[in-house]
């Protein structure tokens, strides 16, 4: 015990047990307090959450239902896409798991790349991501044989849109996408979740709630990295009703290659007079539909937006145009109305028409000479409209204007339709904020003013004088039937409006149209069709001013060409409005389609009879 | 010769020890069982530990315990040595370099430096206490002997490990005998620097040091991030409720829900499948083994048997309470491991190193 002082204190004495036991003690307490609250107070709490913890809800998207042409043949349906998942947080180096992805599904590694980084910024933390959608059959095969080998990877089928027609009508159609954070907020969307696939255009987009069906759901015991572990239940999805559409597959069909083949851009659309029923709705250019289905990259994308001709755009109800002469019936209904022309009324053009120090020229260089009503139309002369229009005044080129629909939605079920613009006093008004100049008048009864319209618009004023002066909503879809074929519901026809305008004053226009296109220099003869008699009038619609020939400016500097028609004279039964953009002058580059069109109708119509 | 061990040695003590080793073996085996990453299971792993522990235990307990009061300046300066060592060569994980490979096992000195500081604390008081109690000269060498290991300790940066040592120093201090005057300067000078050094230590603070402290304090702020360990652990541990799920029924655990199950989370595994009553089965067991422990302190023989015995106590009670409390959430998460449960080498070899020593102690509490 040498060198050790043990004296110097005792032991016993050196350490204060008693307290250092005490706080041990009491620490230990507040353990056991804890652990009483947390397992017997809110054990039950806990427990809950923990089952929450380890099942996941996968969902199980619903068929969207089928589009079907008005003679029931299938335009669009669903198949299934295979898909490639990966699960990054089981690879030890992501970019060596796509060397292997790219090998066995022949997809570059640089795609694959980016569809990783897309998806991340999509996904919650630790859900497989897809890095290959929509996989062909052929590459299938080596993948399957071979998928065992990657944990990692995770082969998924999903339902999605499969174009049977390809693009028929991709406008018509619609794409679909993911609902957008601003969307979930729209009263439209009420009752939408995060992630869920909505229709962002045309019938996918309007139609969305009677398609789109209820989405069922899976059950799985999960762990903590989403493997699925375990099956516990299944919910199943509830498919989307179908729609019976009412365009004709095989008019739709032909008026596409019409605009096709020309390698115009502009419109086609073909509606049934008396129902208002759209047989057919051409936007050209179009885009390919099943691209969307399958995920378009941005580039594509991009290229779509900045595209000069606008593929994305349904030109029939978004695009906007002046209705040129088109519009002359409008002028010429004010007149006869109005009083200040009649069947019989002569008035003089001598190629121009002098007001406010200025000349309006007409299209004819040396003039009609001295002119009615009905060789006005048939010849379009601008200096007979000139006057009628001067004589009613832009109040009553509103009025009637207004009374055939423009200015005003057509209230076809289809999302982004445009309103056009049936100039006034008042709308200058409040838009410019300038009083009206009684020049603009002149410019605006031939339809080169502020006046805008759409092509749904113009077919539906013409349809409305082929039947007789009514104006209905046109209608896209004749009936909702349920998954297993039984109607839901089917569509009448809504009436808007009538036509300010006598049964007396009709038949001079209808007769004025029938001209047009039948009589000797008749602007529309290149739509006349032997023992059909088709009506039609055409329009120019210049983009610049000026009476410059189309043929020496350049494409987007051209004037816009329009024929809208109907026929036959008695009873007509198809109307057609044709619109080329930069078309250069409706007779020629427009009335043709339109006459096409009609054909072909009728031939469907008797082939059918036999 | 067993007679004579069992005559010697503190059963109740070695009981209470290996009965809490075999438990933290079961409850590591159903915490790693789902874990087939690598290819010598954890749990397996952790008995090669336990075995190589318990055999430095036995060793421990039959050296001389004045070889160890010798020594105890020498193995200080070597643990020290380590430490300063492993900041150059050490293995960075996750940040922070606290450990270094010795062959095919790794190892991590500021589990060392925690006995031998203890050991040169108890030295030092062996000589340098008054009959009276000690007085603030006496302070400043045990506080240099703390103030070393635990900058170099924070310079890795583990600022768990450094915490546990000052809150085992001052422990430590409160229970050896004072003068009435001295301990009332402590505390004041202790409550008074608190509040400056928080105030600077948080400037010093890593982002991810700053999250936790945070994290803890307002858990559900940040739910897939930091707080997901405490919100998980918390579910684990409730969702465990009187009985338990069963074992190896735990689904927080098995599902691997739980962060750093097998360290950090240890408790969590087993109050999810054993309930409120397996809960206090560990905590009376560690009651067992530190109250004991404070009985060897008071029955040795001489101050460096008493500081030791109280000092290695202390620490498994600080380890306890902070462990436990980090998987109930009433302490920040801060990476101390559980003794004698959760897994980790040096962690349990230093353990029962520890105990050793107490056992030693105890052998020699009559031996005058």
């Amino acid at each position: 015990m040498s060198g050790y002082d043990i004296k110097r204190i005792d032991p016993y004495r050196s350490v204060r047990v008693a307290l250092i036991g005490a706080i041990a003690v009491l620490l230990f307490l507040v353990l056991c307090a804890r652990l009483a609250y947390l397992q017997l107070y809110m054990g039950e709490t806990f427990r809950i959450m923990s089952e929450d913890n380890r099942i996941r809800f996968v969902k199980v998207p619903a068929p969207r239902g089928m589009l079907l042409d008005r003679r029931g043949r299938v335009v669009v349906d669903n198949r299934p896409s295979f898909d490639v998942k990966l699960a990054t947080e089981y690879v030890e180096d992501v970019d060596d798991a796509l060397a292997d992805i790219s090998g066995l599904t022949g997809v570059k590694v640089g795609i694959l790349k980016t569809n990783l980084k897309r998806e991340k910024e999509k996904n919650p933390k630790y859900r497989p991501l897809t890095v290959v959608r929509d996989l062909s059959k052929d590459d299938m095969a080596p993948l399957i044989s071979r998928i065992h080998r990657y944990p990692a990877l995770e082969l998924e089928v999903l339902p999605i849109r499969n174009y049977v027609h390809g693009p028929l009508a991709p406008h018509l159609f619609g794409y679909m996408g993911e609902i957008a954070d601003d969307e979930l907020e729209l009263e439209k969307y009420r009752g939408y979740r995060t992630g869920d696939v909505i229709g962002k255009s045309g019938i996918e987009e309007e139609w969305d709630r009677e398609i789109r069906g209820v989405d069922g759901g899976i059950q799985m015991e999960v762990d903590s990295t989403g493997r699925e572990l375990k099956f516990l239940g299944k919910v199943d999805p509830v498919p989307g009703n179908n729609l019976v559409l009412t365009i004709d597959l095989d008019l739709q069909e032909f008026a596409r290659r019409q605009m096709e083949e020309r390698d115009h851009a502009g419109v086609v659309i073909a509606m049934d007079p008396q129902s208002f029923e759209i047989l057919a709705i051409v936007s050209a250019p179009d885009f390919n539909p099943a691209d969307f289905a399958r995920g378009i990259s941005a580039k594509e994308w991009q290229a779509l937006v900045n595209h000069p001709r606008r593929p994305l755009e349904n030109k029939g109800i978004s695009g906007q145009y002046p209705p040129g002469s088109t519009y002359k019936l409008i002028t010429a209904t004010a007149g006869l109305e109005e009083g200040f022309i009649d069947v019989d009324k002569k008035l003089y053009c001598p190629g121009y028409y002098r007001f406010g120090g200025r000349a309006f020229a007409c299209w004819k260089a040396g003039g009609h000479g001295r002119v009615k009503i009905h060789r006005a139309i048939v010849e379009s002369c601008d200096v007979f409209f000139y006057q009628v229009g001067n004589g009613v005044g832009i109040e009553g080129l509103a009025r009637y204007g207004g009374s055939y629909g423009f200015g005003r939605l057509t209230g076809i079920k289809l999302s982004n339709e445009k309103v056009g613009i049936n100039p006034s006093p008042k709308w200058k008004k409040d838009y410019f904020g300038r009083p009206w100049y009684p020049g603009e008048t002149i410019s605006c009864s031939i339809g080169q003013g502020y006046t805008l319209v759409t092509p749904l618009q113009l077919l539906v004023a013409f349809s409305a004088i082929a039947n007789g002066g009514t104006i209905y909503e046109p209608r896209i879809v004749r009936e909702i039937l349920s998954p297993e074929g039984e109607t839901v519901k089917s569509f009448k026809s809504v009436k808007r409006g009538e036509v300010l305008i006598s049964p007396e004053n009709l038949e001079i226009l209808k007769s004025g149209l029938y001209g047009a296109v039948n009589e000797p220099h008749g602007t529309g003869w290149r739509a006349r069709i032997k023992g059909k008699d088709v009506c039609g009038k055409t329009g120019t619609a210049q983009v610049i001013a000026g009476r410059m020939s189309s043929k020496y400016l350049p494409y987007e500097l051209r004037d816009h060409a329009w024929f809208v028609a109907f026929a036959p004279l008695e009873k007509p039964e198809i109307a057609v409005v044709v619109l080329v953009e930069h078309g250069g002058f409706g007779g020629a580059a427009a009335s043709p389609i339109v006459g096409e069109v009609i054909k072909k109708y009728f031939e469907l119509k008797e082939g059918r009879k036999k | 010769m067993i007679r004579d061990f069992i005559k010697k040695t503190d059963t109740v003590f070695l009981t209470a020890v290996v009965i809490t080793l075999l438990v933290g073996i079961l409850n590591l085996y159903s915490a790693s069982r789902m874990e087939d990453l690598s290819a010598v299971p954890l749990y397996v792993k952790q008995i090669y530990w336990a075995v190589l522990g318990l055999s430095l235990m036995l060793l421990t307990m039959f050296i001389d315990i004045r070889f160890f009061e010798r020594w105890a300046y020498i193995i200080y300066l070597i643990t020290l040595f380590f430490l300063v060592v492993v900041l150059f060569l050490g293995e960075r994980t996750g940040g922070a370099t606290r450990w270094f490979a010795l062959g095919p096992i790794s190892f991590q000195p500021s589990e060392f430096v925690k006995l031998s500081m203890i050991m040169a604390l108890g030295r030092y008081f062996q000589k340098n206490m008054p009959v009276d109690g000690i007085t603030i000269k006496h302070l400043f060498i045990p506080a240099a002997l703390a103030a070393v290991p635990t900058l170099l300790i924070v310079k890795e940066p583990d600022l768990g490990s450094a915490g546990l040592i000052v809150l085992v120093f001052a422990t430590l201090l409160i229970a050896t005998k004072m003068r009435p005057k001295t301990a009332v300067t402590v505390i004041l000078a202790g409550v008074i620097s608190m509040f400056p050094a928080f105030i600077f230590g948080w400037r010093f603070l890593k982002p991810y040091q700053r999250q936790r402290i945070l994290t803890f304090l307002w858990p559900d702020t940040d739910p897939l991030g930091s707080g997901y360990h405490i919100i998980q652990s918390k579910i684990a541990v409730g969702s465990g409720k009187i009985i338990g799920k069963g074992y190896m029924h735990g689904t927080q655990s098995q599902l691997r829900f739980l962060p750093e199950q097998h360290t950090d989370f240890i408790f969590s595994v087993l109050a999810e499948e054993w309930g409120f009553i397996g809960s206090m089965v560990i905590l009376i067991l560690f009651c067992v083994i530190i109250l004991r422990g404070f009985y060897i302190a008071r029955s040795a023989r001489d101050v460096f048997g008493a500081v030791v015995a109280a000092g290695i106590s202390i620490v498994i009670l600080w380890q306890s309470f902070i462990n436990i409390g980090m998987a109930t959430g009433i302490f920040p998460v801060v990476g101390i491991p559980l003794p004698f449960l959760s897994y980790g080498g040096t962690s349990l070899v230093t353990m029962l190193i520890g105990v050793g020593l107490l056992l030693n102690i105890y052998r020699r509490r009559n031996i005058f």
